[in-house]
């Protein structure tokens, strides 16, 4: 545990204040997660982050009532990302205008559909989303320690696009 | 014969004898069945009597034949699996006559080639191979993450592995990637016709195709979001997450020895998948919805069978601009008019899955009737198991997959992915009450008889099982589950 400077990151995170939003301090673990009031599942999932994709292991954590569920992928047990699928943030993308421009927009696969510019990127704020409904809806936000954008693309971007079976309705 | 098969023999041997050939030893009632002999020219012909495989033939045949002798776990003396019918290739042979009592010739004859489609048509090989590769003492089974670093794995994962020759990665290659249509004569890309003499037109018949197949989807689509709405409509996670541990058990008792993940959970990496398509909607812009439209309407397009057929019978190849235009403009206008059955069919559809959180999404509706419920059941336990083995594909496999041509990567992923299901398959014996109980759940009934229904597998298993008798099936497991691709052609 690495105390305070964690359990704040944490929490704006769960609560979507990134007025201030600086990214993850490096060094937290689960206990830091905790503490900040999340739930954490006790059994890690094998999940695929970066590229060339690697094998990283998450644990499904509850961030609190308001915040709801989300994924902390960790690596030699500190906590290097945090990911919510479809997160409320009260003002929807607009929320994210604090953080100032993105220094990178991107076209991205999500589910099976192309978004045009829409994966967002504030790699030295240590912050990305997936923004869909012509810009105003959170798809998808990534809080990680601030890393240069190839470092982040390289370790931790994970792929957001769906395999459909084959079996329809 | 497969399209590339044929191809290779009309340049080799002319148009006349190809069209001879093909009619003499493919489709005359006495055909190969294993997916890695089927379709072979001169295993055909040693399975029909007409030119056993001795010393001194050489080729991708004898490859297919020593790799089948060296699975079977024959030792082949000499260089090993080399594609020479040479004198340890004929010790292996006599050994594998011995072994099944026929006749000890040291050729691939009539009855040496039957004996050898019988085994691999059945899956019993597999099993035991994924079970123990080396033969011999096998390994603990790996910690539930554990992804072995290259060159890691213990080795008797990687005994009876071997590095493959030129030709065998270029005919591996072949098999992995299913062959684009090419014309049988001139072996050239078809020219495209979009009217056929019988006055059949191309843009009519996939409209009305398209149609059809749409208003199917709908008709099963369309009651849902009623019946969602009512009481007691969607089977209990507790009974699908029952159903996800057997699934788990049934591979992990097959492949344990190669990678473990944990099993599937509600909330964790198990989802319902109305419920997250209907979220997701709900987020998307009109042009994003339309996205989806289009894109239901293109998935018939790739998957339905009749199109297919209409595909080749007019020469199509999706790429070409000509044709481009014209399935374009009729997904585009089938998507607008139809885009709220379409989102609806996409909310409706059975499952999907996440490759990067390992993470599936299941409809959950429940059945009418018991019987229809347990099939439901089993059905989910088929999903599953074929889900769970997705997973325990090594990041370096995964990588190689998704960076391949689109044909390639579908067969790395799904056409593996089933062949791998096949096998866990065959395993299972859905009459066992103790399995029956977990499976079926609430719906069991022990008056009545399992009936889970025939296992549903990709066209691309048949290519998968096609590269991993070149390659051995050794070699599959070691690419899969080790990320050592090479071993399967890949770099």
């Amino acid at each position: 545990m690495t105390g305070p400077a964690c359990q704040a990151a944490f929490a704006a995170y769960a609560r979507r204040d990134f007025a201030a939003w600086t990214g993850l301090a490096a060094g937290c673990d689960l206990d830091d997660l905790r503490a900040a009031g999340a739930h954490v599942d006790p059994e890690p999932v094998a999940g695929r982050l970066g590229s060339p994709v690697r094998s990283a292991p998450f644990y499904a954590v509850v961030l609190g009532e308001a915040a709801g569920p989300a994924r902390a992928w960790v690596a030699d047990e500190t906590v290097e990302l945090l990911d919510t699928e479809l997160p409320a943030v009260p003002g929807g993308a607009a929320a994210l205008a604090a953080l100032g421009p993105p220094a990178v927009r991107r076209a991205a696969r999500w589910d099976v559909i192309e978004l045009d510019d829409g994966e967002w990127v504030w790699p030295e704020r240590g912050l990305a989303a997936l923004v869909g409904g012509d810009g105003t809806h959170v798809l998808r936000l990534l809080a990680f320690v601030p890393a240069p954008l190839p470092a982040y693309d390289e370790r931790l971007r994970p792929g957001f696009g769906a395999r459909e079976f084959r079996a329809g309705p | 014969m497969t399209p590339a098969g044929a191809l290779a023999l009309q340049r080799r041997a002319g148009n006349r004898v190809t069209r001879v050939v093909l009619a003499r030893k493919l489709h005359d009632g006495h055909d190969l069945k294993a997916p890695r002999f089927a379709g072979d020219v001169e295993l055909e012909a040693a399975f029909d009597g007409e030119k056993a495989l001795k010393r001194g033939t050489s080729g991708m045949a004898v490859v297919k034949v020593e790799q089948a002798l060296a699975d079977f776990g024959i030792p082949l003396p000499g260089p090993g699996v080399d594609g020479n019918f040479d004198a340890g290739t004929e010790t292996a042979v006599k050994d594998f006559q011995h072994r099944m009592k026929i006749g000890e010739t040291g050729e691939v004859d009539a009855a040496t080639m039957s004996e050898l489609d019988r085994i691999f048509t059945g899956r019993e090989i597999d099993r035991l191979l994924a079970q123990a590769p080396g033969r011999a003492a096998t390994p603990a089974p790996p910690a539930p993450l554990t992804e072995y670093a290259r060159g890691s794995a213990p080795a008797a994962l990687t005994a009876g592995t071997r590095t493959l020759s030129a030709p065998e990665r270029t005919a591996v290659e072949a098999a992995l990637t299913p062959t684009p249509t090419v014309d049988p004569v001139t072996g050239l890309p078809p020219v495209f016709k979009p009217k056929l003499k019988s006055g059949e037109e191309y843009e009519k018949r996939i409209r009305k195709r398209l149609e059809e197949v749409l208003d199917g989807q709908w008709s099963r689509a369309s009651g849902l979001r009623a019946k969602r709405a009512k009481p007691d409509a969607l089977h209990d996670w507790k009974d699908i997450e029952r159903v996800a541990e057997q699934a788990k058990d049934a591979v992990d008792k097959v492949f344990g020895t190669w990678a473990r993940r944990s099993a599937f959970k509600q909330g964790k990496n198990l989802f319902d998948r109305w419920d997250d398509q209907e979220a997701k909607i709900a987020a998307m812009s009109a042009g994003e919805k339309h996205k989806i439209a289009v894109w239901r309407v293109e998935k018939v397009f790739r998957t339905d069978d009749d199109i297919k057929q209409f595909n080749k019978e007019h020469g199509v190849r999706r790429e070409r601009k000509a044709e481009k235009t014209i399935i374009d403009r009729v997904e585009k206008k089938i998507a607008k008019a139809r885009e709220a059955q379409l989102l609806e069919i996409h909310r409706a559809w059975g499952g999907s899955a996440d490759p990067a959180t390992a993470s599936v999404f299941l409809q959950r509706f429940k059945e009418t009737t018991p019987e229809g419920n347990r099939r439901f059941m089993w059905r989910t336990f088929q999903t599953l198991i074929h889900e769970y083995i997705h997973t325990l594909s090594h990041s370096r496999y995964h990588a190689w997959a998704d960076r391949s041509p689109d044909e390639r990567g579908h067969t790395l992923r799904e056409g593996m992915t089933d062949y791998f299901t096949k096998t866990v398959w065959n395993t299972v014996n859905p009459q066992d009450p103790v399995l029956r109980k977990e499976v079926e759940g609430p719906y069991f009934d022990a008056k009545v008889a399992a009936n889970p229904p025939a296992l549903n597998t990709y066209d691309e298993a048949v290519d998968a099982e096609r590269a991993a008798g070149l390659a051995g099936a050794r070699n599959a497991y070691a690419a899969f589950f080790l990320g050592e691709i090479e071993l399967l052609g890949g770099s």
